[in-house]
């Protein structure tokens, strides 16, 4: 199985390769037959990819470890989830998963176009298949799973244990699969773009996939957030290290686009822009892929210098370069047919939050490159971290999150007064309220109160529309009230899945803001020794620490520390930090050593605590206050369950795409132009 | 020697499934022209379901009276003209009376030209032959509309669709 | 045991299982190598030689410039130079076997004693490692480009989108028609309509 899945790998490079041609020519000829040919290409490499994939499957749980990719990056003594997990945990094998969703992916996006976009079938399964060509050919030739040792090693050099985590093992598929979902609308937009045919008979397709990519991204990047918290030990989830950035760069454009999207949809305009995030979105997702691969930005994630670097930069340079020429040559074709009547409309609405949503995914990327270019500039190595990024994007953020509360009250084509009024009073009075509350409670941060103001205008918007639309379908239809809730999210998912999406938004801003009230304290402890803190919330806080512990397990030495925790004189239990460090079996160390926290999560604030080292059996730790945290948790469940209910399948029999179109009536523009 | 064996059996495998529409498939039939629309009548379901939303988001604040005025008008008048041209058809229709159903919902929205007789393009404006504006005829009279825009008809006083 | 000794042996290891057998070439070493860092990540490729000192001797009658609190709220400044990314004080909070945080750490509390404003210590610093040891550039010079132009840029996309809906604006200069009230005529018969309204209601 092992040989089959290395040749198949060199079979599904010819047969991309075969696919991408056939297509290309079959498009240009109009000759049905390449076009068939080229889409059982496309087959036959998804197909040849799966079976390249089990072969490595086999191979890591077979334990080949003549195979060096499998010898350098599990051992026999690992979990077999781990060992399944490791397909993606190196280089070599990840740059193998990612052609395996992207040939997936290809084969159920054009096996599934709808009737009416055939013609943009063979220049999307062209485009497509380049892709894979490219993916391949990094596989085969410079991050080849399948080479070989010349000798068997007795075991292999193992995994990280702190990778060795649920969630670092199910994030980054998350995150591949949200990145190479961009693709597909990547290829179909070039389609498009190639056929003239830029009506919005493609942007359905587009929707969906960029949907889903939008959906694994939100999984991905919260699963990351997560893991950072609770397995790193910096008490934080966020750190703007390029890599992160690189899986936000995508989301932010992503969301810029389901957003632009319905004002297409539903006036015709902004084809332009939205072709342009269409593409952007796939080339941040290659760039991110680029960053995190190449090493060119110093980042904790990235794969040490790495051969497939230059690849990368090459592709990213040429898909660039394409998507160039056919955007500016088609410019003609993407004209908006449509007019805008008011400045205060939904549709301007829609347009600034896409200037704001673009403006934030640019001052991140900015702020990745900035070491670059001051290097450049300058010739000097500067850092630029958290504070950087915080100065500049937390305004912009709350930005962003007021418009999340302008754009769903605002009336298409052109809003009154009256109706500004009556949207808006309830909304702003309730942020209003949250703000005063808040300032006299004795909160004084200027940034937390602009949050958590906004979040209740944001909040109270979301419940207002639900209110409105549940009202609103009991007169027209007629129903009762749980009936009312059911339809109303069931009709209309697109529109109360993103309202719910919204309140996951809302959520994580006031999360984010708990931050500012994070305290932390580094003790010395000896055992039997007491200390007592003061948490952000006026708790007492009284620990009593069990002494250092250690023992070794087998596959490692445990350096433990124990402390019994009171709040307020009501004993909590007894919270435990761990340093572990692995060795093999020759007892040698084996990786860095790891942390585990320990962590009381509670509605209101996370007990943190690490132990950082210990001297003259005097424990160091670190006790946090981490006000809030597990919103950020909940806020991104809820940003994905509002996803899900986005892209159900509507029932064939409902599925109008977006109701009426809000155009002019053409004969009414004539009149008013003659 | 196994490799070899493996090797040149998945590559025979795949060959001759990339293969097979280039040597056996039928002969490339005539191209169809890209470009014509190969939208689908729309039946008065889809009207129906836009009226719904409009009601809707009226209710909800996201139209103005002024648009709601005008949709309404609009989708109302497309969905009779889907229930009629249904109506015609049979209420109990047979699958080929929905097929003509639906040929004729579609003609319904092609316009003809008065010169050069029905035009391909839907909702066209203007004649794509002659270029002269494509007016509508009364439902009432069947006079022909010749003012661009006109609200009632000329002929018997009747109020045309938007 | 200190990281940089395993991180030594444990290349050894995996590089010498590569490289020892002798079967493969000296370039093929190298790749070796970067493989075996490939498949964890350079979070651990780290170098614990990178601690310089920084000392300044204590202004006269100095007394210390900041309580604790401050002086980690100034760390949180500072960046650790081992690699990690981290803020020396997240760093030697969090890592067991980092020899440079702490290191930094020291020098950092030797300055407040010695009486050095916070400003001081981040320059003292800036002198010995660079730029470098700042968690985010100074706001100075071209540095101010990296602060500015993001805001800039949105100014810039805002400005053009106003300056678009303007255009798209002035193309439509369609009178807006008063409407008294919402009349929208009956287009069909009594009974069409009825059957119309009917079918809007029912949405099951």
């Amino acid at each position: 199985m092992i040989l089959v899945g290395e040749l198949a790998l060199w079979v599904a490079l010819l047969m991309a390769a075969w696919a991408a041609t056939t297509s290309f020519a079959g498009g240009a000829l109009g000759r049905e037959d390449l076009v068939a040919s080229g889409r059982r290409g496309l087959y036959a490499t998804t197909a040849m990819m799966v079976l390249a994939s089990i072969g490595l499957w086999t191979a890591l749980l077979t334990h080949d470890f003549s195979l060096k990719y499998v010898a350098s990056n599990t051992s026999a003594n690992m979990p077999k989830v781990y060992v399944f997990a490791a397909f993606w945990g190196g280089q070599a094998g990840s740059m193998l998963f990612w052609g395996l969703i992207l040939a997936c992916y290809s084969a159920i996006a054009i096996r599934f176009v709808p009737l009416k976009s055939r013609d943009l079938v063979p220049w999307a399964c062209g485009t497509l298949a380049v892709i894979l060509v490219f993916f391949i050919a990094t596989v085969c030739f410079k991050a080849n799973p399948y080479d070989r040792l010349s000798f068997v090693p007795a075991d292999g050099r193992g995994m990280n244990p702190q990778l060795q985590n649920p969630g670092m093992a199910i994030h980054p598929p998350n995150l591949y699969l949200g990145y190479v979902a961009t693709s597909i609308p990547f290829a179909f937009a070039i389609a498009a773009l190639v056929t003239r045919r830029l009506d919005a008979e493609w942007l359905g397709i587009v929707r969906r996939w960029s949907l889903l990519s939008w959906f694994f991204l939100t999984v991905g990047i919260t699963l990351g957030m997560w893991w950072a918290y609770v397995e790193l030990g910096w008490s934080g989830y966020w750190a703007w290290d390029p890599v992160e950035n690189a899986s936000l760069l995508p989301w932010l454009t992503g969301t810029a686009f389901l957003h632009s999207i319905m004002i297409q949809e539903k006036r015709g305009m902004l084809r332009k822009w939205n072709v342009v995030l269409v593409v952007t979105t796939f080339l941040l997702a290659i760039f991110g892929t680029f960053i995190t691969r190449s090493g060119i930005i110093e980042s904790v994630h990235s794969f040490a210098q790495s051969p497939v670097g230059s690849w990368f930069a090459t592709f990213f340079l040429t898909a660039t370069a394409v998507t160039i020429y056919f955007v500016s040559t088609r410019l003609k074709d993407l004209e908006a047919k449509a007019v805008l009547e008011s400045m205060v409309s939904r549709e301007a609405a829609f347009l600034y939050n896409n200037v704001v949503l673009v403006g934030i995914a640019f001052s991140v990327l900015w702020g990745t490159l900035f070491p670059i270019l001051s290097e450049w500039v300058r010739g000097s190595k500067i850092t630029v971290g958290p504070p950087f990024f915080n100065t500049v994007n937390v305004p912009l953020g709350l930005l962003l999150l007021g418009l999340t509360g302008v754009g769903p009250l605002i009336a298409w084509r052109k809003a009154s007064t009256s109706n500004l009024k009556r949207q808006f009073a309830v909304p702003a009075a309730t942020g209003l309220i949250v703000g005063v509350v808040l300032f006299a409670l004795g909160m004084r941060d200027g940034y937390a109160l602009v949050a958590y103001t906004l979040a209740g205008f944001v909040a109270a918007t979301i419940i207002q529309e639900f209110q409105k639309g549940i009202s609103a379908r009991r007169n027209i239809h007629g129903e009762s009230l749980p009936i009312a809730v059911v339809r109303l999210v069931g009709r209309n998912r697109r529109r109360y899945g993103g309202y719910i999406v919204h309140a996951g938004i809302v959520v994580l801003f006031a999360a984010f803001a708990g931050l500012a009230f994070k305290k932390d304290h580094d003790v010395q402890m000896k055992a039997g020794e007491a200390k007592e803190l003061v948490d952000p919330l006026g708790h007492r806080w009284r620990f009593v620490s069990q002494g250092v512990s250690t023992s070794e397990t087998l596959n490692r030495f445990v350096t433990a520390v124990g402390l019994e925790v009171f709040r307020d004189g009501v004993p909590q239990g007894i919270l435990t930090s761990e340093k572990r460090q692995y060795f093999d079996s020759n007892k040698q160390p084996q990786f860095e050593p790891s942390t585990e926290v320990g962590i009381r999560p509670s509605a209101k604030m996370d007990l943190y605590v690490v132990l950082a080292g210990v001297r003259d059996e005097t424990a160091e730790l670190r006790i946090s206050f981490n006000p809030l945290v597990v919103w950020v948790w909940i806020g991104g469940m809820i940003m994905a369950i509002g996803g899900l209910i986005v892209m159900w399948p509507q029932a064939e029999r409902r599925r109008a795409p977006s109701g009426y179109v809000a155009t002019l009536e053409p004969k009414r523009e004539l009149a008013a132009t003659t | 020697m196994l490799p070899l064996i493996v090797g040149t059996l998945l590559a025979a495998v795949a060959v001759a499934y990339v293969l097979y529409p280039l040597l056996f498939g039928s002969a490339p039939g005539p191209r169809r022209p890209i470009g014509l629309p190969l939208v689908a009548p729309a039946p008065d379901e889809d009207a129906i379901v836009a009226l719904r939303e409009i009601e809707f988001d009226r209710a909800t604040g996201k139209l103005s009276d002024a648009d709601y005025t005008e949709l309404k008008s609009r989708y109302t008048a497309r969905a009779l003209a889907a229930m009629r041209a249904r109506g015609e058809a049979g209420a109990d229709a047979s699958p080929e009376d929905l097929v003509e159903a639906t040929v004729l919902a579609y003609r319904a929205r092609l316009k003809s030209c008065a010169r050069c007789g029905p035009r391909p393009e839907p909702d066209a404006i203007f004649c794509s032959n002659c270029g002269a504006y494509l007016d509508e005829t009364c439902a009432g009279c069947g006079r022909v509309v010749e003012e661009a825009g006109a609200a009632f008809c000329a002929g018997c006083g009747r109020q045309l669709a938007a | 045991m200190r990281r940089r000794d395993f991180i030594t042996r444990s290349f050894a290891l995996g590089g010498a299982a590569l490289v020892g057998a002798g079967a493969l070439g000296a370039q093929q070493a190298v790749q070796g190598d970067t493989t075996a860092s490939q498949s964890t990540s350079n979070l651990f490729d780290m170098n614990q030689g990178a601690a310089r000192t920084v000392t300044r001797p204590p202004k006269p009658g100095a007394r210390p410039s900041m309580n604790a609190d401050a002086r980690d709220g100034l760390e949180h400044q500072i960046r650790c130079q081992c690699g990690c990314t981290l803020d020396v004080y997240t760093c030697r909070t969090t890592d067991f076997a980092c020899q440079v945080s702490p290191a930094m750490h020291r020098d950092v509390m030797a300055l407040v004693e010695g009486g050095y404003s916070a400003q001081e210590i981040l320059d003292a610093f800036v002198g010995t490692y660079g730029e470098r040891a700042l968690m985010a550039p100074k706001k100075e010079g071209f540095n101010w480009a990296g602060y500015l132009v993001p805001f800039g840029a949105l100014a810039a996309g805002a400005a053009a989108v106003l300056v678009v809906l303007r255009g798209m604006q002035r193309g439509s200069a369609r009178a807006e028609v008063p409407v008294d009230g919402v009349v929208v005529p009956p287009l069909g018969t009594a009974d069409e309509m009825a059957k119309l309204n009917d079918a809007i209601r029912n949405d099951d």
